[in-house]
């Protein structure tokens, strides 16, 4: 009878039986199962062990993350009053006058603290220190607009043009930088951000870790050191590659990095097409240094290494293959 | 419609499981805070127009996963391309060579699941969710839940079977000897 059952259907059967999932009939055959071999108690309790032992769980900070939260989702009031009815009485004609006089006089109130409220936007040329310690270095077509209430707990900006980043150390808020629908979200490192609404956005990373989500395309990643990330405009997909040192001197360093990473870093920095002739071209290693070289010097060093042979294929590509 | 006060209160008492649940995609728990705060965002903006079916928990656990599944998935990418440039971080590596305890032979062993095996197995032992739950969660049948658990632990037994004779031995001498440790 109790061969009948084995291996997965055995266990998602005892399974069952342990988180109190199993039928009145299915309980039965365990217990009978349990009382036929001396062996089988032994299993269920091993596997009861195994069900009963904690998973690990992380150390959280809700009332920090909360916080943080709370922040990010602008700070709503907690006093929204109810809607209610009011009775109407008649007004008299000074009431009349006085109530036109004092929504007259408010809504200039109200303009004019929206004038000396609306945020600061630097501009670049511009080396700026912010108020959390982060230092920021706007190029010259670089625009960046705090948010109103910027402080070391709620670090958020716009950005638009060239940047350079050198973000203060916080991991409990992290600095969050939006170019329209794409979010970086960073908690302390040093990075370059190139970008400009309805073209092409760069961003590379010198130090750390950033995060950055495309909320249009859904789409999310993780950058570390050396990695590059461009995307022709917001509705692209990400095109990421590592290995960059410095992305303005378009330093280049791969020590026994496979030839497929070697031509995805060129392609991203370079915007060039390099195509390898079959996949038994892909994990040769290259050990190379390139700043600020041509592409046609970057190619012939390859090829000499390699000893390989490349073509030009068309104006923007190259083509690599066996000799 | 969702108020600022049942918000807070959903995200205070969700918030340490949603943590512990995302970072068992992510392995890194600043990314799993980063995954949850993007979900309870998004809650928050959607709230006039979001249908929760079900309770809170089922809902956020579905919309981590979702968010922590595509993230994992790109991470799997990006540590490939990692290996390929000859720069991986594999967690593997950091791993202690011999874990002390059942807890930790337990966390290294679930590893080595398949993804959808592994996500019912979290589910239900740290989320501990009813197997309807996890089948409204994962959007499968309470059939294929029961398979997969009982896949999880048949593995998760093979992988842990050679410690539990021994960890049963202390704990049952631990019943006699209060000063056992």
């Amino acid at each position: 009878m109790f061969d009948s059952l084995q291996g997965d259907e055995l266990y998602a059967l005892l399974c069952k039986y342990l988180l109190d999932e199993s039928t009145e009939e299915e309980r039965a055959w365990v217990n009978a199962w349990r009382v036929a071999d001396a062996n089988n108690e032994s299993i269920l309790t091993g596997i009861q062990k195994v069900i009963n032992t904690p998973l690990a769980t992380p150390v959280t900070n809700t009332e920090a993350a909360w916080e943080q939260l709370y922040t990010a989702i602008g700070r709503p009031s907690y006093n929204e009053a109810p809607l209610t009815v009011a009775h109407k009485k008649p007004l008299r004609a000074w009431m009349r006058i006085a109530a036109i006089l004092v929504v007259i006089l408010g809504t200039t109130l109200v303009w004019r603290l929206l004038q000396q409220d609306e945020p600061t936007v630097l501009s670049g040329p511009l080396h700026t220190n912010l108020a959390d310690g982060t230092v920021i270095d706007l190029g010259e077509n670089g625009h960046l607009t705090p948010v109103k209430s910027f402080n070391k707990k709620h670090r958020a900006v716009h950005f638009r043009g060239h940047g350079v980043f050198d973000i203060a150390q916080n991991d409990q808020y992290p600095f969050v930088i939006h170019l329209d629908s794409i979010e970086v979200k960073v908690l302390g490192t040093r990075f370059t951000i190139d970008y400009h609404p309805d073209s092409a956005i760069m961003i590379h990373v010198d130090a750390g870790k950033v995060l950055v989500i495309n909320h249009n395309t859904d789409d999310s990643i993780v950058l570390t050191q050396g990695m590059i990330l461009r995307a022709e405009n917001e509705l692209d997909k990400f095109d990421v590659a590592g290995n960059v040192v410095d992305v303005d001197k378009k330093k280049l360093t791969f020590k026994d990095i496979p030839l497929s990473s070697v031509a995805q870093t060129i392609r991203t920095v370079y915007k060039v097409d390099i195509q390898l002739q079959d996949s038994s071209l892909f994990k040769i290693p290259i050990s190379a240094t390139f700043e600020n070289e041509s592409m046609d010097n970057i190619i012939a060093s390859i090829t000499f290494m390699t000893n390989l042979v490349a073509e030009k294929n068309g104006q923007l590509g190259y083509r690599i293959y066996r000799k | 419609m969702l108020t600022i006060q049942e918000f807070e209160h959903i995200f205070k008492t969700q918030h340490h499981g949603c943590i512990a649940f995302a970072t068992q995609y992510t392995g890194d728990p600043h990314v799993a805070e980063e995954v949850v705060q993007l979900v309870f965002t998004q809650l928050w903006e959607k709230r006039s127009t979001i249908d929760i079916q079900g309770t809170p928990k089922s809902y956020l656990l579905g919309a981590i996963r979702n968010t922590a599944i595509s993230h994992w998935r790109k991470q799997q990418v990006r540590n490939q391309k990692e290996t390929d440039f000859g720069q991986s971080q594999s967690q593997a590596a950091d791993m202690p060579a011999f874990a002390r305890d059942l807890e930790n032979m337990l966390q290294l062993a679930l590893q080595k699941l398949p993804e959808r095996c592994r996500e019912v197995f979290v589910l239900s032992r740290q989320q501990h969710l009813k197997y309807a739950e996890i089948a409204d969660t994962m959007g499968i049948s309470i059939k294929t839940v029961e398979n997969q658990m009982g896949k999880a632990l048949k593995i998760l037994h093979e992988e842990l079977k050679e410690f539990l004779p021994l960890i049963l031995l202390l704990l049952s001498a631990g019943k006699g000897h209060h000063q056992f440790f």
